[in-house]
């Protein structure tokens, strides 16, 4: 449903924000599109949506080229952006019977279908206030039901929990779980690699304009794998003697800037217990011992094997 | 004082851009505009034009300056900076000292670009020494009684719709245009038509533009003076008392 | 969460009615800006009128008032616009622009939606200013159905003007350039008033006054008033008028789209 094929952009003649990417979301799944900021996702989704057009390259959006159909694209899909981009100065519901119908609904269907989005969403209280007085939370609520008036075939939902509080993040998964039971194609962009981990059907990875990852979630973990162990002594002096007790274990690092050492930990608990059994022994006053998931960073460390800035 | 000085200089940092030229070039636009457009229709006897409406010109750029006054002291009142101010160990009128300067600073300036344009189309200073620094004076102490009230206004009222959408600005724009308009500084009174000439003669912007016209020439009325000075003096004891208290005011 | 409503098709006229009806929703939730956008160019008229209308009778042996009301119905329409292309670049901020570009609507909807919101706008004003000048002593010579032209010169004014303002706001950074456009554009306005009279400016200030798109358009609606020959005048402005859309239009559309890409 959604492809792109060797897409360029270069802004000013100098500012390659893509540089060849290639990748397919198909019908009906969702699509994470990871990356730090500035790799060139918005830029993605921008070009997908018809605000850009690509300097070399082609997109297709649900059958049409960006380029060529941009009208038909325009018809097919709905857009969230990290800015919500609603009117403020018009109530809730009067944002989504204003899209509604600039979309082709007649007024009564428009109010008819505001009224079962702002149900669905839970803002019965808010619908009727300028969106200028709703806290981020209520806002994004609107603008992501607002993208939806019209049930596109392909919805682009750029960062669209970010800054939000957990509660209302979970809000917007369960809403993209929803929509791609029903038959939708999502891409969506983020940050996080557990957002993108509990959403996607499929993982790509952006670093400076290029896919450097493509994949499920699976096998993206795999790739990078496991969880890490991680241990931080009380008196950074210590660091060094932790380091003697776990150096043989496989990948282990130091890292004296954070005073941390981590071990990758691919048997998850049983190499934390290891860990944990060494630096027991040698009797050091710990900060912090914990397993935890792999981040951002260091899937693209695995990846790239050098650090993103 | 070195938070009034801080806090001042930020003030000027902060609008240098936009502001002070702003003022500078108003207030050479509007008396050439006004210039153009009336001296030939308008009879000022035998003054020159230029002589005639420089006064009112200077008058017309502190009201303009004064509404830009309020929206600045309504930003600062509800700016996360301005709310900042009010923990530290500064002075409550501090903020308030700050902007009367900058206000006073802007209004010098002002007159400058004033007189330098005057001079261009003819007016000249006719009174001497003193006078020309009572003029000078007496423009300084009208700008602060309206920079008083309008940082009283945009400090009181700042939680309200009306002056946080900078509408009351644009509120004050007419009634400001009418007595600038209809005064005697822009046309002598019998030029209005005769019902309205009363009004004309004895408002504040008249009264004061007549006394800054007579300092330029070099000579003014007692009774002028005296009313000028009145109100002048007037509206910076009520407007001063009214500023400070807003200032002083927590919620 | 398929609809099944049914969708009609993209409508040119549709869509600006909807654009219109939007910023004439945010206008009515803002009654101060509007009230003082349409009284504004009223309290002018009768401030001027006060001031210059007794020396102008004895100048020209004219009443002013026929060069006032023009002057001041039309910089009304051209404040107007001006405030309300200044809230342009607040909607850029937003990323309101781009959202709507992305829907399924006609590229030149959301610009040909805020024109018709002005033009209705300037429609109130300049009823009211006229209604007004007929008080102030205005008559209608050529007949009372001139006043029908006489109203919508304005609003012809404010679209055309709205458009060479929104081309010049969808792309500068600041309102500097906007605000100077504006200035320039109100002292042509005044500058044709006929008070000063054109007789009386030097020869080079004449050619300057007279060649301006200010000019014909304030002296037909004078003529309208007066009852004399507004044909030529009425030729030169809708040349001006055709020429200034022709080249700020498609630099509006263009402006947009540049700005919802961005």
């Amino acid at each position: 449903m959604i492809e792109l094929n060797g897409v360029a952009k270069t802004f000013d003649g100098a500012i390659h924000a893509l540089q060849d990417v290639s990748f397919s979301v198909p019908t009906g799944t969702v699509c994470g599109l990871l990356g730090h900021n500035g790799a060139g996702k918005t830029t993605a989704i921008k070009i997908l949506s018809t605000l850009l057009r690509p300097t070399s390259g082609h997109a297709i959006v649900a059958g049409y080229d960006v380029v060529r159909d941009p009208d038909r694209v325009r018809e097919s899909i709905g857009t969230t952006g990290q800015v919500t981009a609603l009117d403020w100065e018009l109530t809730g519901r009067e944002n989504l019977v204003l899209f509604g119908r600039l979309r082709g609904m007649r007024r009564k269907d428009a109010r008819l279908r505001a009224d079962v989005l702002i149900d669905q969403f839970d803002m019965e209280d808010a619908a009727d206030r300028r969106v200028i007085t709703y806290s981020i939370g209520m806002m994004r609520r609107i603008d992501i039901a607002a993208a939806l008036v019209v049930s596109p075939k392909v919805l682009f939902l750029d960062e669209p929990t970010t800054g939000l509080d957990p509660r209302s993040r979970r809000a917007v998964w369960d809403t993209v779980a929803s929509l791609s039971a029903q038959g939708a194609t999502v891409l969506l962009t983020t940050q996080y690699l557990e957002e993108a981990d509990a959403l996607s059907d499929s993982i790509v990875v952006i670093d400076h304009g290029r896919v450097i990852a493509n994949g499920t979630a699976e096998e993206l973990k795999r790739r990078v794998g496991f969880s890490y162990c991680t241990v931080s002594p009380v008196n950074p002096a210590d660091l060094s003697k932790i380091w003697a007790a776990v150096a043989d274990l496989k990948d282990a690092q130091s890292d004296d800037e954070s005073n941390t050492v981590s071990v990758p930990a691919p048997d998850g608990v049983v190499t934390f217990a290891e860990v944990f059994r060494r630096v027991d022994q040698i009797d050091v006053e710990l900060a912090d011992i914990s397993l935890r998931k792999p981040s951002l960073d260091e899937v693209f460390l695995h990846i790239t094997g050098n650090v993103s800035t | 004082m070195t938070a009034v000085a801080a806090l001042t200089e930020r003030m000027i940092r902060i609008t240098a851009r936009d502001d002070l030229p702003f003022a500078i070039l108003a207030t050479a636009g509007i008396f050439g505009f006004f210039n153009f457009a009336l001296r030939n229709v308008i009879d000022t006897g035998q003054t020159n034009y230029a002589q005639y409406i420089l006064p009112v010109i200077i008058i017309q750029v502190t009201f303009l300056g004064a509404l830009s006054t309020v929206d600045r002291a309504a930003h600062d009142q509800r700016s996360g900076f301005g709310i900042g101010i009010r923990t530290l160990p500064v002075p409550v009128v501090a903020p308030l000292i700050a902007r009367m300067l900058y206000c006073l600073l802007r209004g010098v300036l002002a007159l400058l670009a004033a007189l330098a344009v005057g001079y261009l189309f003819g007016f000249r200073m006719g009174g001497g020494f003193l006078y020309t620094a009572a003029f000078v004076i007496l423009v300084l102490l009208f700008t602060l009684a309206l920079s008083l009230g309008a940082d009283a206004t945009g400090t009181g009222a700042a939680r309200s719709a009306i002056v946080r959408t900078g509408a009351s600005s644009q509120l004050l724009l007419i009634p400001q245009m009418l007595l600038v308009m209809l005064s005697t500084g822009m046309a002598p009174a019998d030029s209005f038509p005769d019902w309205l000439q009363s009004f004309v003669r004895y408002q504040p912007v008249s009264q004061v533009t007549q006394t800054l016209q007579g300092f330029a020439a070099g000579g003014v009325s007692v009774s002028n003076l005296a009313t000028s000075l009145a109100w002048c003096l007037g509206l910076l004891v009520v407007f001063g008392a009214l500023a400070v208290r807003m200032q002083r005011r927590t919620e | 969460m398929t609809t099944d409503a049914a969708l009609r098709k993209s409508s040119l006229a549709v869509e600006s009615f909807l654009f219109a009806g939007r910023l004439l929703t945010h206008w009515r939730r803002e009654p101060v800006m509007t009230v003082q956008a349409l009284l504004y160019p009223t309290f002018l008229l009768i401030a001027y009128d006060l001031l210059v209308g007794k020396s102008i009778l004895k100048i020209t042996g004219r009443d002013s008032i026929y060069g006032l009301v023009p002057t001041c119905a039309i910089a009304g329409a051209m404040f107007g616009a001006l405030t309300a292309s200044l809230a342009i670049r607040v909607e850029l901020d937003w990323g309101l622009l781009p959202r709507l570009w992305v829907l399924p609507v006609k590229r030149a909807s959301a610009l040909t939606g805020r024109l018709v919101a002005e033009a209705v706008r300037t429609l109130a004003g300049s009823i009211i200013v006229t209604l007004v000048g007929v008080l102030l002593g205005l008559r209608f010579e050529g007949g009372w159905l001139a006043v029908i032209p006489f109203i919508l010169v304005p609003v012809a004014v404010a679209v055309v003007f709205s458009t060479v303002l929104i081309a010049i706001a969808v792309r500068s950074k600041s309102s500097m350039a906007l605000i100077l456009v504006g200035v320039f554009s109100v002292s042509a306005v005044f500058a044709s008033s006929g008070a000063p009279p054109v007789e009386t400016l030097p020869s080079w200030a004449r050619l300057l006054v007279q060649f301006q798109p200010m000019y014909p358009t304030v002296q037909y609606m004078r003529a309208l008033a007066e009852g004399g020959p507004g044909l030529q005048p009425l030729l030169v402005s809708l040349i001006w008028a055709l020429a200034l859309t022709a080249v700020f239009g498609p630099l509006a559309i263009r402006g947009y789209r540049a700005a919802a890409g961005r």
